[in-house]
């Protein structure tokens, strides 16, 4: 008995330890969690506010780019995100005051000031036809005094003739100075200007301008093809100082428009054609060298007396010179006669030219005028001006007036009843402007950069100084020289191209230094090759970019080859770069950064419901071995947000 | 935070090691010993699977306790390395509304460990009163870990941060954010690893090994051996021959405590009845172990740093003694039949480390245990029915279970415990 229960006592103990055996193995089970719920993932902005590389237009985004020293705490990057922020949301309340309260008004003045334009206008267009009426008159007087007045004069033929010898080649004269030397080298005319208004009589005469170019047009054409023309073909100077071959060339020229653009803008150029100079940039002038012996053998100066001779000789500039300086010649249209102008020409430096100087030598000291500025004379205020459109040019202030009649001096007087109403509109615009200034004073700028500030709150260009005073105030009181390793000014160009294909200028510091360019195509956000730059945009040196098209991030990367040239050219003394002590990177100054790669990363925004578009992200300097500095670009803003406004 | 998970088990290696010890010919204590010539070959097995711990203060909590932690802002800062970023980040911090101390989401786990211990005993009576063992314990553990991160309210108001405060323009970093939240378990892993860790989630969270473990032999002399009371002197030595705590390894088990143990066992019986039946005996004993001083790596945790990125360092390094003190009521029928209810007393003193610097303090933290045991037996000998020759063969098995009562800075752990062995 008790060995059977023992037995089964036993085979119980073993069944036990079987089952013990049997559940010991395996592996433990464990509590199974659930899948974790996604924390919310922010999301780019969407809207037209932020398709900034989208734009149709060229933008261009200025702002600070800041390295912050790798020591700096979170404390001090707080108070310089307080204060940075700050200074932006100041600035939106201020553009936001301003397009609400200021811009209207300055729309209102707007239509006052083109109120006030028309009305010049008017009175403008009352003086011209004033002006014209004179000059009508006084031109018909002009043309005819030459003759009147040698007609009264009791000179025998020969005399007369030799007068006449001398008037012509003054006004022949005339016609090469005014090609080379006037002040409406680019201006335009309703009818051809006159180089003096007393030799118009012997223009008709000779036939001198009778040139498709020279002839009247219903609207306003430029001239000066028609004074190199005449000049050329149907002036004495001509035959006597160049040789067919060179007067073909001339004719060539004369009629290539592109050669008349290029003297108008190049008038020592010009210059120097009439006086013969040697040009290696234009071989068809070469060896063009003017002597006096030239003149001297001219046909027309052969004739001459000595004495004469050397006086044609030397009429072409000193002649003119002397003649208009008298006060014989200003008041010509009103009284004196031709024996008193030619008293004065013989008398003129008659000494100087007879001691035998080449011409070509004092031809070539005019020409050597670094740039001839052409000056308004009596004959342009009087027979000039009244053939061109609407206001005529501003005098210069050393204008000597006292040549013009007085019957032009009234008519400057003005018209009454025009004036009046100018009046009115100028005493609105100026109450306008002082509700203007009052409303800009009451903008809120923090109370601490008033004082001593220069920032004029007038206009909308400054409305940012007293802003950026402020945020330099602050910046200062937490110790900003430990903050940031570099702080530069940063622009960044945007510029659709054909193809959509976006264009990317980036500049450091200094927009005049040296720039980088890139582009992408906004299909793709991958590298495109750009068209060639033109030639006076100078060189750019590569800026590697990429847009991601989901975030709209640009990516920028510039090799810093000579930081110097990139603007980073301080040293640890100087007040904005590089000044910082920056244990760990061993750099005391800004070559530090020579040959590292920048790197930017640039997200589009706006502040204030796409008031104030402006582009920000990360940006870092990388070495061989990795990233060293890391950065942000501060708030690039778009630099045509004011001028937005005030228009 | 309490260190390594491992360290919470290496208690229960000390456990088992008292189990796997050779000084008894049954699970509990006894002044029994051997008669000369005879020997006994036997196979104990134990086993455990410890899924909870107490703390200092006797209260239950999860083995996985260590990981059980917020992910808070501080978390975040110390996790970014780049100064700037960091001055960045907690500047952003600031702005939305939190401090350092900020929930951001909450790490959960589970860490469920099960092993087993088979140990070969051999005894040996060299005299009628004197018994020489030796037990070579053969471990074979496994854990398997499940990690959870659940989101606090705070990690989408600061995400929502970056969104709602369009003049910041730094969405990109609000998604960076985000990103590394809802990465959170990745990123504890990916710190495990770079600070030389093995991943949490390595084979699907799951470490198990197999080895030997910290050998033990003793000396057992019966001084006294009366018809009512008897007594007996356990001397006896552990080896350090069992693989040490990992530090690199956050969830595994040791299988020996790193150095050598001397242990001192008094023990006495007192025979209550004796009939025809069988016997009622009352067992007393009391064991005092000596750990000896050593050096082994740990990781130096300290307020500054987690498990995950603690600096390993080697240190010299004293476990705590321990006593343990017990009594049972043993009956031993004349059938055969063995039973047995009893209750252990242990306690090991608090650990001392040299050479861990500010981590002293971590690491000698709650390693004060108490542990409070009750203990029933079930068993069959033949050894009566092999004297009345109605059994071939002398041998004896057992089944025993030790249930935790109390205990502090202790894992929770039952033990149950076969042995079989022959004796010729």
């Amino acid at each position: 008995m008790k060995a059977i229960i023992s037995e089964k006592l036993l085979n119980k103990i073993l069944l036990i330890a079987c089952s013990l055996l049997f559940l010991s193995c395996g592996v433990p089970k464990v509590k199974q969690f659930p899948t974790q719920e996604p924390v919310f993932v922010p999301e780019f902005p969407k809207g037209e506010s932020f398709q900034l590389f989208e734009s149709e237009h060229e933008r261009v985004y200025l702002g600070n780019l800041v390295l912050w020293n790798p020591q700096i705490t979170a404390e001090q990057f707080e108070k310089v995100y307080d204060a940075t922020l700050e200074y932006h949301k100041q600035y939106v309340d201020l553009l936001n005051y301003y397009k609400s309260s200021v811009t209207p008004k300055q729309k209102r003045m707007g239509v006052l000031v083109q109120q006030q334009n028309n009305l010049f206008a008017e009175r403008n267009t009352i003086l011209t036809e004033r002006r014209r009426a004179v000059a009508a008159e006084t031109a018909e007087r002009a043309r005819n005094w030459f003759d009147v007045s040698l007609s009264k004069m009791p000179l025998n033929e020969s005399e007369k003739d030799h007068a006449r010898g001398v008037f012509h080649k003054y006004c022949e004269a005339k016609i090469w100075s005014f090609a080379v030397d006037s002040a409406f080298l680019n201006s335009k005319f309703f009818e051809r200007p006159t180089p003096n208004a007393l030799c118009e009589k012997f223009y008709t005469d000779s036939k001198t301008f009778e040139f498709p170019q020279c002839e009247s047009s219903s609207t306003e054409k430029n001239y000066f093809p028609c004074f190199w023309r005449a000049a050329i073909l149907n002036t004495s100077f001509v035959g006597g100082f160049f040789n067919a071959s060179k007067r073909s060339t001339l004719l060539k020229f004369a009629d290539d428009t592109q050669f008349f653009e290029t003297l108008k803008t190049d008038r020592k150029l010009a210059v120097q054609i009439v006086a013969g100079a040697k040009y290696t940039n234009m071989p068809e002038f070469d060896h063009f060298e003017v002597r006096i012996s030239h003149l001297v053998s001219a046909p027309n100066a052969s004739a001459l007396p000595n004495r004469d001779k050397t006086l044609a000789s030397s009429s072409l500039f000193q002649m003119l010179n002397a003649v208009e300086a008298s006060e014989t010649y200003l008041n010509v249209p009103h009284r004196k006669n031709v024996s008193d102008l030619l008293r004065f020409v013989k008398s003129s430096n008659q000494e100087a030219f007879e001691q035998g100087r080449e011409l070509s030598n004092r031809l070539g000291n005019f020409a050597k005028k670094d740039f001839l500025e052409g000056t308004f004379s009596a004959n342009d205020v009087i027979f000039n001006f009244p053939k061109m459109n609407g206001e005529p040019p501003s005098l210069p202030q050393d204008f000597n007036s006292e040549g013009l009649p007085q019957i032009f001096a009234e008519i400057e007087e003005g018209v009454p009843e025009l004036d009046e109403k100018v009046e009115s509109i100028k005493k609105q615009i100026e109450e306008l402007e002082n509700s203007i200034r009052l409303s800009l004073a009451r903008v809120e700028i923090p109370k601490n950069s008033r004082g001593g500030s220069d920032c004029a709150l007038a206009t909308a260009d400054h409305l940012r100084c007293p802003l950026a005073e402020s945020l330099s105030a602050q910046l200062a009181s937490i110790n900003a020289p430990n903050v940031a390793v570099a702080l530069t000014k940063m622009s960044v160009k945007t510029r659709p191209l054909a193809d959509r294909i976006l264009e990317v200028r980036l500049a450091l510091e200094d927009t005049a230094g040296r720039r980088a360019r890139g582009c992408i195509s906004l299909e793709t956000g991958k590298h495109k090759e750009c068209p060639a730059a033109l030639e006076q945009e100078g060189q750019f040196s590569p800026l590697l970019i990429e847009l991601n098209l989901a975030s709209r991030k640009l990516s920028l990367e510039l090799v810093l080859d000579d930081p110097r040239e990139w603007g980073l050219s301080g040293t640890t003394n100087d007040a904005n770069f590089c000044r910082l002590p920056t244990s760990g990177i061993e750099a005391q100054s800004c070559d530090f950064f020579a040959n590292k790669k920048l790197r930017a990363e640039l997200y589009p925004s706006a502040f204030g419901d796409g008031l104030l578009p402006f582009l920000s992200g990360k940006v870092s300097v990388h070495s061989d071995e990795g990233e060293i500095l890391l950065g942000n670009a501060n708030y690039l803003l778009d630099a045509d947000v004011e001028k937005s406004l005030i228009q | 935070m309490k260190g390594f998970v491992g360290c919470i088990l290496q208690t229960v290696a000390a456990l088992l090691l008292a189990l796997s010890c050779a000084d008894s010919a049954f699970a509990f204590e006894d002044t029994k010993v051997l008669p000369k010539g005879i020997r006994r070959v036997s196979l104990r097995f134990v086993t455990t699977s410890p899924g909870q711990q107490t703390d200092g203060s006797a209260n239950a909590k999860p083995l996985a306790s260590p990981l059980l932690r917020n992910l808070t802002f501080r978390d975040a800062l110390q996790d970014e390395k780049n100064n700037v970023k960091r001055a960045q980040l907690e500047t952003m911090m600031l702005k939305s509304g939190f401090s350092k101390d900020s929930v951001l989401g909450r790490f959960d786990a589970d860490l469920q460990s099960r092993i087993n211990v088979y140990a070969p005993l051999v005894t040996y009576g060299v005299t009628n009163n004197l018994t020489f063992a030796v037990g070579v314990p053969i471990y074979s553990a496994a854990t398997q870990l499940s990690l959870g991160f659940f989101k606090d309210s705070n990690a989408d108001t600061f995400t929502s941060f970056f969104q709602d405060n369009r003049e910041l323009n730094a969405e990109e970093s609000g998604q960076e954010a985000a990103q590394r939240l809802n990465s959170a378990k990745e990123n504890l892993n990916r710190r495990a690893v770079e600070n030389g860790r093995l991943r949490l989630d390595e084979n699907s969270g799951r470490w198990s090994k197999t080895g030997l473990g910290d050998i033990n032999m003793l000396a057992k002399y019966r001084f006294h051996d009366g018809s009512v009371s008897k007594g007996a002197l356990t001397v006896g030595a552990v080896a350090p021959t069992g693989r040490v705590d990992d530090p690199y390894i956050l969830t595994d088990v040791p299988f020996g405590d790193g150095q050598w143990d001397c242990f001192l066992t008094l023990a006495f019986d007192e025979v209550l009845t004796q009939g025809t039946w069988g016997n009622l005996v009352f067992n007393e004993y009391a064991r005092y172990t000596v750990q000896f001083a050593d050096q082994k790596k740990v990781a130096l945790l300290t307020a500054e740093n987690t498990p995950l990125d603690a600096p390993i360092a080697t240190v010299t390094y004293k476990l705590g003694d321990r006593v343990d003190l017990g009594a049972a009521l043993l009956f031993e029928s004349n059938s055969g039949v063995l039973s047995g209810v009893g209750y252990n007393y242990g306690r090991k003193f608090e650990d001392v480390y040299r050479g861990a610097g500010v981590a002293k303090e971590s690491l000698e933290r709650d390693t004060d245990v108490v542990t409070h045991q009750a203990e029933m037996e079930l068993g069959y000998t033949s050894i009566p029915a092999f004297q009345r020759n109605e059994f071939p063969v002398p041998f004896e098995t057992k089944l025993s279970y030790k249930h935790l009562v109390r205990s502090r800075n202790s894992p929770i752990t039952h033990f149950l415990q076969i042995e079989s062995g022959v004796f010729f």
